[in-house]
């Protein structure tokens, strides 16, 4: 059955997709209306801040949340709390979520047995606990391991069923920035594996090195979608340049300023910072502008933009 | 490795049964509850209300009482006599420490004693007996006592039904507070995300009790047994398999009882809520002949009584399972009628 549904799914249709689909709770519309698809092997992420959504989407394409409305399509099957092959669709799903905490009191191995238990195609216990570098921890107890391995095991159990589709809902949260880059290595790995991972996050950094197409999310409303260059390119100039003046900039200056490089802005009294894509035609204006006025230039600084700039330019806001 | 849909089954509620048999051996409140204090309730009730070889009344005399009457009830071994002034023996009779108190003017005899207390008018009949005998009374027909079975024992009575407070106990923390604590935790909403029938998650529930359920009974059987000669009298395997049947409806209420809550400490509260009133009105510490009529009838039908009334049967009259079949049928009611219930409201998150 499994093998007829992974041969008979083309690898042009899209691991996961979602069509329009909406979530209320009480008076508060927590999703509206969001669309998203994430093609076979690749790594979609939704990158939001606390609140704004992640995880009430990721509920509700795992089935655990039924939808006010909107179509959820599971390796090219439509997929909801009560659909007839659920079960087979799940042989394919692994899912970690972020508020659930498995038994503190069994052992790595007991809890990898239990979960690979539940498939058919399960992944050798042994295994398993290779991938996530687990293997002198089989016997420790849950309750016994730093936040960094308890998260590896949680993720192995994740992936025990050998699924071709993974949801990782905020997989690093809490995490120190070594245990951190463990799991982005494992995640990678696993997009080298071919499979596909749908990830929720906060983490700018996370999004960036993992995704090959981000959605960032705003109060359940998806604000801007692509690959991680492709929003940097649409929603912010190649580069940033920061300047540090001795005095400020007369307002008509500024102004002129703003008019050429329209994202300009005035960071502090005499401290600017522009976006552009035209680098040295930037440095070139800038020089003959302080020439011109007599203000000499203290310091300038160039940098590429980041998903940060393009965070920070949708939403007024920075990610935690 | 790939495996067919009946060996996965298999597979997952093996892994399962494992799983709850791990958590009930990593509890250690319920290797407390399971294997430490019934052997300590059975060693202490048991030691305390075991009736001592040669019981005697506790009897006041007043002091200045008729010599003669005083020596012949001295001369009575079944008597303890005390001897004082009136109020202080009044006082003592008060606290239960004698039974009556006694006092003979010249051949004027009085008993002071709560009318309403059985074991204060047994004192008096047979003091009272052995008075009109000292003044010559003859019996107006031969009487002899000859021996009849022994009363049963507080032991014997309170056996069984510790095993069904057990069972209920167990039942209630075990599958009820680890239900409720999955899902507060999210575990359950983390099962419904795999390919695990929900039907292998409950059988392991009921499997797993079923387990402990024997840790319980050899538990209390046999500590019963070495320390007060306890034995059933009757089919051994009929109390097993009539305490295999408590166990499930017990399983089922549990189940019931933890189908919606988030809250452990709202959970415990219940349990307490349910079980107190269960464990004294269902005959599990002390016979429910005290009991007025009424109540004594609508405690026949709460749960706790008919596993109780019938492992207690099994074990001290020798009961057949047939003839305890009012019994369990009750209880397979209160099982499907859970079970139901539960069906209807559990919520996995």
């Amino acid at each position: 059955m499994l093998a007829a549904l992974r041969e008979g799914f083309a690898l042009s249709k899209p691991a996961l997709s979602a069509f329009s689909i909406s979530k209320k709770f009480a008076d508060v519309q927590a999703v509206s209306k969001v669309d998203l698809s994430l093609a076979q092997g690749k790594c979609f992420a939704l990158l939001g801040r606390n609140g704004a959504g992640k995880t009430t989407i990721c509920e509700m394409l795992v089935g655990v949340i039924a939808p006010d409305c909107g179509e959820i399509e599971i390796l090219g099957q439509p997929f909801h709390a009560t659909v007839p092959n659920k079960r087979d669709l799940l042989e394919n799903i692994g899912v970690l979520s972020q508020e659930t905490r498995l038994y503190q009191k069994f052992t790595v191995g007991e809890t990898l047995s239990l979960f690979a238990s539940f498939y058919a195609a399960s992944l050798d216990v042994a295994t398993v606990l290779e991938l996530m570098a687990l293997t002198a921890k089989r016997n420790k107890r849950l309750e016994q391991l730093s936040g960094g391995e308890r998260q590896r095991a949680y993720l192995g159990a994740a992936l025990v069923g050998d699924p071709d589709l993974l949801f990782l809902d905020e997989p690093t949260t809490g995490l120190d920035p070594l245990s951190r880059k463990n799991v982005w290595e494992i995640i990678e790995d696993l997009k080298q594996r071919g499979r596909s991972i749908f990830l929720t996050t906060h983490h700018m950094e996370e999004a960036a090195r993992l995704a090959d197409e981000i959605a960032i999310i705003e109060r359940g409303e998806i604000v801007a979608q692509g690959g991680p260059r492709q929003l940097i390119q649409r929603y912010c100039e190649e580069d940033v340049i920061s300047v540090q003046l001795d005095q400020p900039l007369p307002a008509s200056d500024l102004e002129s300023l703003q008019h050429s490089f329209p994202p300009a802005r005035e960071l502090a009294a005499q401290s600017y910072e522009l976006k552009t894509s035209e680098t040295f035609k930037a440095i070139k204006y800038l020089i003959a502008l302080c020439d011109r006025l007599g203000i000499i230039i203290q310091s300038m600084e160039f940098r590429k933009s980041t998903l940060e700039d393009v965070f920070f330019q949708l939403t007024g806001k920075k990610l935690p | 490795m790939k495996v067919s849909r009946t060996q996965l089954w298999w597979h997952a509620l093996r892994e399962n049964i494992l799983c709850r048999w791990r958590e009930f051996l990593r509890e250690p409140s319920a290797i407390l509850f399971v294997i430490i204090m019934p052997p300590l309730w059975i060693a202490i009730l048991g030691t305390i209300f075991s009736p001592s070889d040669t019981y005697r009344y506790a009897v006041g005399v007043v002091q200045g009482s008729n010599p003669a009457v005083v020596a012949a009830l001295q001369a009575d071994s079944a008597l303890q006599l005390r001897e004082g002034e009136l109020d202080e023996l009044l006082q003592a009779a008060g606290k239960g420490e004698v039974l009556t108190v006694v006092q003979a003017e010249g051949k004027q005899v009085y008993y002071y004693l709560d009318a309403k207390n059985q074991e204060s008018m047994g004192a008096k009949l047979y003091v009272d007996n052995r008075i009109q005998h000292f003044f010559q009374r003859r019996d107006a027909v031969p009487t002899t006592i000859k021996p009849a079975p022994p009363r049963i024992r507080y032991v014997d009575f309170f056996i069984p039904g510790l095993l069904a407070f057990s069972i209920m106990s167990s039942s209630f923390y075990g599958v009820g507070m680890t239900i409720v604590s999955n899902r507060r935790e999210n575990l359950l909403k983390r099962y419904r995300v795999t390919p695990m029938p929900p039907l292998v998650f409950i059988l392991s529930h009921i499997i797993g009790r079923l387990l402990v359920l024997l840790v319980e009974i050899a538990i209390i059987v046999l500590s019963g047994m070495l320390l007060f000669d306890f034995t059933i009298k009757g089919n051994p395997f009929s109390f097993i398999v009539y305490a295999i049947i408590g166990t499930t409806t017990f399983t089922a209420l549990a189940t019931l009882l933890s189908s919606r809550g988030r809250n452990i400490s709202t959970c415990y509260s219940l349990i307490n809520l349910i079980t107190l009133p269960l464990a004294l009105f269902s005959g599990v510490w002390f016979d429910t002949a005290w009991l007025p009529r009424w109540l004594a009838a609508i405690c026949s039908w709460l749960p706790l009584t008919p596993l109780a009334e019938g492992l207690r049967g099994i074990a001290v009259d020798a009961t057949s399972l047939t003839a305890l079949l009012p019994q369990l049928l009750l209880m397979c009611a209160y099982t499907v009628i859970a079970s139901l219930c539960a069906k209807l409201l559990f919520k996995w998150y």
